[in-house]
């Protein structure tokens, strides 16, 4: 087993594009970790890295205490899952399990042993004589699993590795994966763009933005105390939701100024000093749709119309479109897809146990749960509270 | 440890790169640089010890001779015509044989057949064919007055004409081939949200098919283009340059300088005349394509 | 009933009839030719019956020494085939990998040096090839159409390699595979296919040939190219019994074509891409 260390790691392509910048993440052995974060900010390429298949332009790598930067990627016993699953076309599956240890020219026992009890554990036994060509999507990931579980590696780095799974497939291997990985101990870097994968799988997540590590932590911490704004509104179905607005001192509290709104803020924020430092500022305040409440309309509190609602059996997701106030763009909206570009919107997420059906643009009342609100600076775009 | 693995495996493909590398450079560079080096010189086979730097001379003679300038002009005649029969042609083949059925299938397989035959046995098929006199070809258009009475090949208006259909006759499959392989990598839900959207065959044909078929068409033009230039084998056993130098293309001219007057320093610098028009040719089509495959990328 | 999807059928097909007739009617001319008695090819006006002879293939091996001929030709384009795939596959593989431009540059330039005309680059090897000895023997031609059929290969190996997924390659590596154990094991395999219709090219290239061939081989190790080409000059040799050489110098590679045309046709599909 391996602990591995990326200390001050950078990855810059010939032509200027830089896919990983100044990585700091130390993964711990017998660890889940995983790497998450939009396409294109540099998690695969991190995997890689680990591997040996991307060349490490700034920085060292640590697996089990020794620097891997120079070494092969045969050197380095770690095995890869790739999101294509990469099986080898023209041999079978028996011969796709076994290849890893053929090459190190094990003993013909020992490979067909450990071939044997692999697909046993994967139920691949009906599939060994057939090629890969032959098989379903679910059972060809099965053995890009089983080639690596063969191989008792120091790690286990999987690239996507359920992307390519229909929903349902993919919601039993995630447990698959998780209860295989701790029955091995064996440490494993995951890399995911989604969120759920991450929040249920791992036992420490590393959410990356353009190449730079923007928190690490169990999924726990990171939902509850997102560092920055990209992490809060990424982590977390439905997302965030995030308003504009700014704090004002009345009296001896401070009240928050939303689209429409005002708010008095309870007395344990009114005193903390880092929400003082923001008084009458601008501030983005977040709140997770679970934490909002629908009422019937009031005077003084947000409001706005149902727009849609989905309701998925066991709760109900409404979506509010905010109406009233002068700051009528109120509601930012990262768009975390391929552009960063806050987008401005009205739209608000509830997610409430239950809920009555309501009726299509019926006016209702929204109700924040103040004592679990997210606090962020507009500029910096990190947390304040 | 020594090297990274990043060196390492540059070096590796180096290392398997570089057998071919020497290899074709040895065996073929020196001569093609030799021979290049030729065409400086006055350099006849036969009398050899008269041989001596001459500089440009060899390409002044070419530009004065009006036989080597006949040979230009006919060797790009030629090359656009085949070209563009080929592909024109080809395409229809093309399209005929789209769909994938068992017809299809072994229709395709037995349309490679021309190309399997020796193009010196191509132009002797049809030198024969084409003969007033016995061919089973030739014999009908003489009687029926559509051509001389000596032949196609033997008419001087005529006769290039007539090996550009037998380039076509041997190169068309050929070129319906690439066609077809490159219809048929044509995603299929692109075409069929075309019919949808109420386009017509013809209309899909001209805004979605071509476009796309563009790379495919692209290099198998370039690569005919570039054959079709060098074209020797049937016009030599055909018509040999004649009549009247109708058919003399530069590859010819070239030979003939080499093979029937022994004058190396000419022949050099035929050949290195049609190495520059290739690549002149390549470049002008590459500069033409561009902007059109970057449009539709 | 009026049925136009199937009019439109019929219509194609008999349109694809009409073209593999003018296709395949000049091949089975000359095959016939061959079984045609002298005075009958040249009757004129050409008669399409007549009666067959085997006389033609009676004077072929007279006049020839026809198992020596095609011994050279498939000597000669055997063993340029085996090296030229030998040295240009590797070639396109390193090509096809290295990540980076100067690579597809390289791919053209071999492409290009094929396209160099033979007649001034002859006499520099001819000469080579005397004072090393090896002039008129089957290594003089091999030799040299080695080195053009290896940058055919470099090229077509080069757009097979391009488009196989390097996935299955870096899976080899972390599974424990050295550089060239993952070239070897797994991306020769999988694009056999393309290693066939390089082949195939190779093989055409060297069988027809007869202007390297002519040069450089001496009476005994004559191809069946040059053959037909110096029998096409002889007054003492008729057509028929070029019809019937013809057989023998087209039929292989006819046979080999019919085989291997699935391999053909991918070979030229992937050097479009």
């Amino acid at each position: 087993m391996a602990a591995i260390r990326f200390s001050h790691v950078g990855k810059t392509y010939p032509d200027g594009h830089v896919a990983v910048k100044d990585l700091n993440l130390e993964i711990e052995d017998g660890e889940f970790l995983v790497l998450v974060g939009p396409s294109g900010c540099g998690k695969s390429t991190a995997l890689r890295m680990i591997a040996g298949l991307e060349a490490i332009t700034e920085g060292v790598l640590l697996i089990d205490g020794a620097v891997a930067n120079r070494l092969s990627p045969r050197q380095r016993d770690v095995a890869m899952i790739f999101q294509s699953y990469a099986l080898y076309p023209h041999l079978s599956v028996a011969e796709n399990l076994g290849f890893a240890l053929r090459v190190r020219k094990e003993p013909r026992a020992l490979v067909e042993a450990r071939v044997g009890e692999t697909a046993a554990m994967l139920e691949l036994q009906a599939l060994l004589a057939r090629r890969p060509g032959q098989l379903s999507g679910g059972q060809r990931q099965r053995v890009a699993m089983g080639r690596a579980l063969v191989r008792h590696p120091q790690a286990f780095l999987m690239d996507e590795p359920l992307s390519n799974l229909d929903a349902r497939l993919r919601g039993q291997m995630r447990v698959e994966i998780a209860r295989l990985q701790r029955a091995a101990g064996v440490t494993t870097v995951y890399v995911t763009h989604d969120q759920v994968e991450a929040m249920t799988m791992a036992d420490r997540v590393a959410v990356m933005r353009d190449g730079v590590l923007q928190q690490l932590g169990a999924p726990r911490e990171l939902y509850d105390h997102p560092v920055n704004l990209f992490v809060a509104g990424f982590i977390g179905a439905p997302p965030l939701n995030l308003l504009s607005g700014a704090l004002r001192s009345i009296g001896q509290g401070i009240e928050l100024e939303l689209p429409g709104a005002r708010v008095l803020l309870p007395q344990r924020l009114a005193q903390s000093a880092a929400l003082l430092a923001y008084r009458d500022r601008e501030i983005i305040v977040g709140v997770r749709p679970e934490a909002v409440l629908l009422t019937d309309k009031r005077q003084d509190g947000l409001s706005g119309v149902v727009a849609f609602q989905e309701d998925l059996g066991a709760n109900m997701v409404t979506t509010i479109e905010l109406t009233g106030g002068a700051r009528r763009d109120g509601l930012i909206v990262e768009d975390l897809g391929e552009s960063s570009v806050p987008r401005p919107s009205n739209r608000m997420r509830i997610n409430a146990q239950t809920g009555a059906r309501r009726t299509g643009y019926q006016l209702v009342g929204v109700e924040l749960d103040l004592e679990r609100l997210h606090f962020f600076d507009p500029a910096s775009k990190l947390a304040i509270l | 440890m020594g090297l990274s693995y990043a060196r390492k495996r540059r070096l590796f493909l180096a290392a398997l790169a570089a057998p071919a590398l020497l290899y074709v450079i040895a065996v073929a560079g020196g001569p093609i640089v030799q021979g290049f080096l030729y065409s400086f010189d006055s350099y006849n086979l036969i009398r050899p010890g008269s041989r001596h730097f001459v500089g440009l001379d060899n390409y002044a003679a070419l530009w004065r001779d009006p036989t080597a300038r006949k040979a230009v002009i006919n060797t790009f005649l030629f090359t656009f015509g085949a070209v563009t029969i080929e592909f024109a042609l080809g395409l229809g083949v093309a399209l005929l044989l789209w769909r994938d059925d068992w017809f299809n299938r072994i229709a395709l397989g037995l349309l490679l057949i021309p190309a399997t035959v020796t193009p010196l046995v191509v132009g002797l098929v049809f030198k024969a064919l084409l003969n007033p006199e016995y061919g089973m070809l030739g014999y009908p258009l003489a009687e029926l007055g559509l051509s001389s009475p000596h032949g196609l090949l033997a008419d001087p208006r005529r006769a290039l004409a007539a090996l550009v259909a037998i380039d076509a006759w041997e190169w068309t499959p050929l070129m319906a081939l690439i066609l077809l392989a490159g219809l048929k990598s044509l995603p299929i839900d692109i075409l069929e949200a075309a019919a949808v959207d109420g386009a017509t065959a013809p209309q899909r044909l001209r805004l979605i098919v071509a476009p796309l078929l563009l790379p495919a068409a692209f290099l198998a033009l370039i690569l005919r283009m570039m054959d079709a230039f060098r074209v020797f084998d049937i016009i030599f056993v055909t018509t040999s340059g004649g009549p009247a130098d109708a058919t003399n293309t530069l590859m010819i001219y070239g030979v003939k300088q080499g093979l029937e007057f022994f004058n190396i320093g000419a022949a050099s610098a035929v050949s290195t005349v049609i190495v520059v028009c290739i690549l002149v040719m390549a470049a002008a089509f590459i500069a033409v394509i561009r902007p059109a495959r970057n449009r539709h990328a | 009933m009026p049925d136009r999807a199937g009019f439109a059928l019929l219509a194609r097909r008999a349109a694809i009839l009409a073209v593999l007739a003018v296709a395949l009617a000049p091949v089975v001319w000359l095959f016939s030719i061959a079984y045609k008695p002298t005075s009958d090819i040249f009757a004129s006006p050409p008669q399409l019956l007549f009666s067959p002879t085997w006389d033609n293939f009676a004077s072929v091996f007279r006049y020839f020494n026809l198992w020596a001929l095609l011994e050279s030709s498939f000597i000669i384009a055997a063993g340029s085939t085996l090296l030229s795939l030998l040295i240009g596959t590797p070639a396109g593989y390193a090509l096809a990998r290295a990540q980076s431009p100067r690579a597809v540059w390289l791919a053209y330039f071999f492409l290009v040096i094929r396209t160099v005309p033979p007649v001034a680059t002859l006499i520099p090897f001819y000469l080579a090839m005397r004072d090393i000895g090896l002039l008129g023997t089957w290594w003089a031609v091999i030799i040299l159409n080695t080195a053009l059929n290896s940058a055919f290969v470099v090229w077509m190996m080069f757009s097979y390699f391009r488009a196989a997924p390097a996935s299955i390659e870096e899976a080899a590596l972390t599974d424990g595979c050295t550089d060239f154990g993952a070239f070897i094991r797994i991306a020769l395999p999988t694009v056999g296919s393309g290693l066939i219709a390089s082949a195939i090219f190779c093989v055409m290239f060297s069988w027809n040939d007869f202007l390297y061939a002519m040069f450089l081989t001496k009476a005994d190790t004559k191809t069946i190219s040059v053959a037909l080409l110096s029998a096409y000059g002889t007054k003492d040799i008729s057509w028929g019994t070029l019809g019937a050489l013809a057989h023998f110098s087209t039929l292989p590679i006819v046979v080999m074509m019919i085989v291997l045309n699935r391999y053909f046709v991918q070979g030229l599909t992937r050097g479009v891409h």
